[in-house]
């Protein structure tokens, strides 16, 4: 049975776990690090930099780096949120060919999927990596408040990847599933998951074996750690302008300093009460003069900053709560998920609200990853005694007249469900008709998610309002919506799938995947020759070491001579490989290089006389 | 407890997914056999009759009879029937019947028409009973989750021959359900057929399996079971082929029976609903049945498993009583020819109604002379008890077995005026509660969005309230959100508007029935005298305008509002 690996793409980080031997566990990096940072880069050399690596060197090359991605994947550049993240993005952000979002790094647009999938592509190699074997299923984390349009999104960034992505499942779920995996308790329990950029709210109950009911799940796609890192940011802009008149959002490496300096002190007050930040040289004045900025933070003063965001959280649980008629005092754990719940301030407020402390077993950056993965795990083996029951966090429905929105499958109900609805026609011998099938809550039809539209054809000719036509919705659990549509008299039916639009076509997503795969090949063989030109150039030192004392001992001899004359030559076709890249040539004289090591060790060792 | 299936006159048994066993089973049906009977002739398992039948009956395709004693029909005398007699009930003609005759709520709850004059049951040729009166049919209106094409109850022509006959020869052959290639053992298959096809006539509790006390937890245990496997997700990337839909509908409704019965909230409501559509379906039997019947229809009606009905005297001397109707048919010459008057009948039925037959009644072929010395005795005697139990009814606020004693009652002395008058009276107050219990269970249903049922129960209040628009206007109302039958629509807001022309929700109603019809000039009228009678309401105006752009563009769907 093939190993199914979890990922969490997180707006700021991500992280791959894997189910083994009955434990889910965290696949470290290259760096042993069990998260790796969401970040790309491509370098003056049109080198692509991905995780850790892409954010040391952001600063230097802020334009060409990609972060918080996921804040625009599945978006369209229209929308309010892309456009406020384009003023404050230090990499350039243009219009794609379908209304979508693009990043310009150096000469090359790419879509959002494809910055995704070069993370998600460098956290497959490490899973095949630590499991030394292929992987290509995965299952793939999204906020719970995720449109249909950002998961399917997320699915084609896995697909640019190679990854036959199995499911999407919400994060919060997964965290729960990580929480209650194999516990066997029956609780209901709320996850609170702040990550980077999303805030999500879920209330599911476990139940005995294994069953896990997700009740209600809410949330805000524009509300995150990278919310509050704005809010410093703009404190120490205005402190600075206040004292030099210089505005350093004029400057983006400037920009770039501030946000590290944002992030690192948010960090850092969630341990200390108050802390420095100090940005030397941050920029130059009128006067060629560098300014320096150096201000003191304290966390009470970072709280009256952020204290509203904090707020809106608290607001979103009440209304989920409420919504889902459910009592504070029913909930009987909180699990916090996400890098912003280690803020005091934050779990100050989740108790308060709850009325009880948040548990304190779970690993905030890795529990959702690790969910993910015994998803993956009980999806494929059926011993696993786990299911889950998921909700659709958006209201689905149709485009009614006078732009109204009619809601045929409510927020918050189980899927897999459908409902059923009747239409007529409304002109004589009507032969289709046109439904628009939308996501939201929103009781006007353009404050919602167009899924989808589709024209149904073959209709009887008849007069109007005589043929009537059962349209039934229906969310199967893999989230993906069928519309089937039967004509009740004659018992004729159709029906569609309705996909949401990631933004891309079928094509360009077949093109990327290409695209990645070379970029593949050419980085597995760039790995592996590094990794034998290590080798190669470790042997090669050692013999050169012993060179000048095995010359000595055997160039008495014509066959000493001769010996020594082949052992330069190896190396020198060796250097030369490695000078030319050659893989398979430097390949080719590993096993003579490994010989002439031999012997040179032999001969050193052999008694002299 | 034997149930005898009858085909449903008018329906379009090609239209409906049937498969060939269920075909063949259909075949045999006629009326006259039981379902037992039906497994002997058709040599399938008790089991697959009773599945097959259950579908049959969700599709529209059977109904059944009230459910009763086996009585050996072989000493049946044969009686003709009396058109006379036939026609003292349903006089309404074909069109009047489907908006104002034909709710009944018949012991299962669903519309039935005593009145449907059916074609002659298909006979099978070794049928000993071959002059047996036709029975009486019913017709169904299905739910509207689970139509056929055509609305039998209404306009469509009655079944013809042939429909049925085209499926006769068809020999049987293993189910082609259960032979369908996907990942799932036979088994498993059969578990999910089952339960599948017996979604409709479960009520939540019986669908998870737990008593109707069941306390939440013992309702979430029932589900953390049932779920997970009928979850998609145990199927995980198998070949499921149509097996999927039904495993997610069965999951589907799964969840909406825990959802209802774990919300303190939802699972009253529910119960109270339960409770009340059970009340409503025993009322209405004891009201609209002929006293006859009533051991019979209230035994049906509560549908319990010891509820077979005590075997009446009457039945004792040949009363097969197929129907009430077909009893009364029957019962009228009978009685001529025994040369009594009601009274015979009264006291035998009334051993039904209060208590066990405490005196065996005389043997058919006793002297009438002797009948007749005790005869006012007898009549005094029984009027007393059918009074007070009466009045013991109505301390009880059973006003429905109060009704129907005061009726036995009169029966028996037609010319006591003040009992006349006192009968009538908790005839109507009965009447009214019923009405009442009908409303409640409508609004239930319209708020779970069950509009087919919703508007059937609206129309059964209007029985009562005749001169009241609004049950008529709902009843407009939740048949367009069926999006069937717009006359029926059209005739009930007609009705509403009659009886209140002020009011412009009414005459709104009226037009959206009008343009669901079709009837776009008639529409315009009703919608501008809506907006001129209710000038400040802004839902009203928002209604308007909808219905406005409904009305000026011609393309596209027109979802029902």
């Amino acid at each position: 049975m093939e190993r199914v690996i979890g990922i969490d793409l997180g707006t700021t980080n991500s992280c791959v776990a894997i189910v083994e031997d009955g434990v889910p566990t965290v696949i470290p990096n290259r760096g042993g690090y069990k998260t790796t940072p969401s970040m790309v880069a491509i370098t003056e050399a049109g080198k692509r930099l991905v995780g850790h690596i892409a954010k040391r060197q952001a600063i230097t090359n802020a334009e060409n780096t990609v972060y918080a991605a996921k804040r625009l994947i599945g978006r369209k550049f229209s929308s309010s949120q892309v456009k406020h993240a384009t003023l404050s993005a230090s990499y350039r952000i243009v219009e794609g060919p379908h209304g979508d979002v693009r990043i310009q790094l150096r000469d090359k647009t790419y879509s959002v999927p494809e910055i995704s999938a070069m993370v998600l592509q460098e956290m497959k190699l490490f899973a095949e990596d630590y499991l030394s074997e292929p992987v290509t299923k995965a299952v793939i984390t999204v906020p719970a408040y995720f449109n249909d349009g950002q998961r399917q999104a997320t699915k084609d960034a896995g697909q640019i990847a190679g990854l036959d992505v199995i499911r999407i499942v919400n994060e919060p779920t997964a965290a729960a599933l990580a929480y209650g995996f194999e516990r066997n308790v029956e609780k209901t329990i709320a996850v609170f998951d702040l990550g980077g950029g999303t805030f999500d709210i879920s209330i599911l109950e476990i139940g005995a074996g294994g069953v896990f009911k997700v009740i209600a799940t809410a949330g805000d796609t524009f509300l995150g750690g990278e919310d509050f890192d704005a809010r410093i940011i703009d404190w120490l802009v205005q402190g600075f302008r206040d004292q030099t008149s210089v505005d350093l959002r004029q400057d983006r490496m400037a920009l770039q300093r501030l946000k590290d300096a944002a992030e690192k002190a948010k960090c850092e007050l969630s341990g200390v009460r108050e802390t420095e930040i100090n940005l030397p040289f941050i920029i130059s004045s009128g006067r060629n003069e560098a300014l320096h900025l150096q201000r003191t933070l304290t966390r009470d003063a970072m709280e009256s900053l952020c204290g509203d965001l904090v707020e809106r959280c608290i607001e979103i649980c009440r209304q989920t709560l409420e919504d889902a008629r459910i009592e504070r005092e029913e909930i009987e754990d909180v699990i916090l998920v996400g890098g912003m719940t280690r803020m005091p301030r934050v779990q100050e407020a989740v108790r308060q609200f709850f009325g009880r402390e948040p548990c304190k077993g779970v690993h905030p950056d890795e529990v959702v990853a690790l969910g993910a993965a015994v998803q993956g795990a009980a999806l494929v083996d059926e011993s696993k005694q786990m299911v889950l029951l998921d909700v659709t966090p958006h209201a689905l429905g149709i485009m009614t007249y006078g732009s109204n929105f009619e809601e045929l499958i409510p927020m918050n109900t189980t899927v897999p469900t459908s409902r059923s609805k009747i239409f007529t026609t409304s002109r004589d011998n009507q032969t289709a008709v046109k439904i628009l099938v939308m996501q939201g809550e929103s009781a006007q039809a353009e404050g919602n998610e167009l899924l989808g539209e589709f024209v149904l054809t073959g209709l009887r000719r008849a007069p109007k309002g005589q043929v009537e036509i059962e349209v039934t919705f229906a969310i199967d659990s893999d989230g993906i919506v069928s519309v089937g549509a039967k004509d009740l008299e004659t018992g004729q039916q159709q029906s569609i799938q309705v996909t949401a639009s990631s933004g891309l076509t079928k094509e360009e997503v077949g093109a990327m995947m290409e695209a990645a795969k070379e970029y593949l090949v050419e980085r597995r063989s760039n790995d592996e020759f590094e990794g034998v030109k290590q080798e190669a150039e470790k042997v090669i030192a050692d013999i050169e070491k012993m060179f000048p004392k095995v010359q000595a001992i055997v160039q008495s001899s014509d066959f000493g001579r001769d010996a020594i004359e082949k052992a330069r030559a190896i190396l020198e076709r060796c250097r030369d490989a490695i000078t030319r890249k050659d893989l398979t040539a430097l390949r080719g004289q590993m096993d003579s290089l490994a010989r002439t090591h031999r012997m040179f060790k032999g001969v050193i060792a052999r008694p002299q006389g | 407890m034997v149930r005898v299936p009858r085909p449903v006159p008018g329906c379009d048994i090609k239209s409906l997914p049937l498969r060939p066993d269920e075909a063949y089973l259909l075949s045999r049906i006629d009326g006259v056999v039981s379902e037992r009977e039906l497994s002997l002739i058709t040599g399938l398992s008790q089991a697959e009759v009773t599945t097959a039948l259950d579908r049959l009956f969700v599709l529209g395709a059977v109904d059944f009879n009230e459910p009763r004693a086996p009585v050996s029909r072989r000493a049946h005398p044969s009686v003709a029937p009396s058109s006379g007699a036939a026609s003292t009930r349903g006089t309404e003609g074909p069109s009047s019947r489907s908006f104002e005759g034909g709710f009944g709520a018949g012991p299962s709850s669903r519309r039935f028409d005593p009145s449907v004059d059916a074609p002659p049951a298909s006979r099978r040729s070794f049928e000993p009973l071959a002059d047996l009166p036709p029975p009486t049919r019913r017709s169904i209106e299905l739910s509207a989750e689970r139509r056929s094409g055509a609305d039998p109850g209404v306009d469509a022509p009655p079944v013809t021959r042939r429909a049925i006959e085209l499926t006769v020869e068809q020999p049987r052959i293993v189910d082609p359900e259960l032979e369908e290639p996907v990942d799932l053992d036979h088994a498993k298959k059969k578990r999910v057929l089952e339960l599948y096809d017996a979604l409709d006539e479960r009520n939540h509790y019986e669908l998870l399996g737990v008593s109707t006390d069941a306390d939440k937890k013992q309702i979430k245990s029932a589900y953390w079971v049932l779920a997970p496997e009928f979850h998609p997700d145990k199927y995980f990337r198998k070949k499921l082929g149509t097996y999927k839909q039904r495993i997610e509908a069965i999951f589907d409704r799964l969840t909406l029976a825990h959802d209802v019965l774990t919300s303190k909230q939802r699972r009253a409501e529910y119960d109270a609903y339960l409770e009340q559509t059970r009340r409503n379906r025993t009322m209405a039997a004891l009201l609209e049945h002929d006293p006859m019947d009533i051991p019979a229809v209230v035994a049906a009606a509560e549908d319990g498993p010891a509820s077979g009905p005590p075997t009446s005297p009457a039945r004792l001397v040949g009363e097969d009583a197929a129907s009430p109707e077909s009893a009364r048919i029957r019962r009228v010459p009978f009685s001529a020819k025994l040369g009594s008057t009601p009274l015979r009948r009264a006291v035998t039925d009334a051993a039904g109604v209060s208590s066990p037959p405490a005196t065996p009644p005389p043997p058919a072929n006793d002297p009438f002379r002797r009948y007749d010395t005790s005869r006012n005795e007898a009549r005094r005697l029984q009027l007393d008890r059918y009074v007070l139990a009466a009045k013991v009814a109505l301390e009880r606020r059973d006003l429905a077995a109060a009704a129907n004693a005061y009726r036995l009652a009169v029966a028996l002395a037609p010319e006591d005026e003040a009992l006349v008058r006192k009968a009538a009276e908790i005839q109507q107050q009965a009447a009214a509660e019923l009405a009442e219990g009908f409303l409640r269970q409508a609004e239930y249903e319209a708020s779970q969005g069950r509009w087919s049922e919703a508007a059937m129960s609206f129309a059964n209040v209007c029985k009562a309230r005749g001169d009241d628009p609004r049950p008529h206007e709902r009843v407009a109302f939740c048949t367009l959100k069926t999006g069937q039958n717009n006359r029926r629509a059209i005739d009930f807001a007609r009705r509403a508007v009659k009886l209140s022309p002020g009011v412009g929700e009414y005459r709104l109603t009226l037009a959206r029935a009008y343009m669901a019809a079709g009837l776009e000039t008639s529409a315009r009228v009703e919608m501008e005298r809506a907006a001129e009678l209710s000038p400040n309401d802004a839902r009203m105006r928002e209604a308007i305008a909808q219905l406005r752009a409904q009305m000026k563009k011609p393309d596209g769907a027109d979802p029902e509002k």
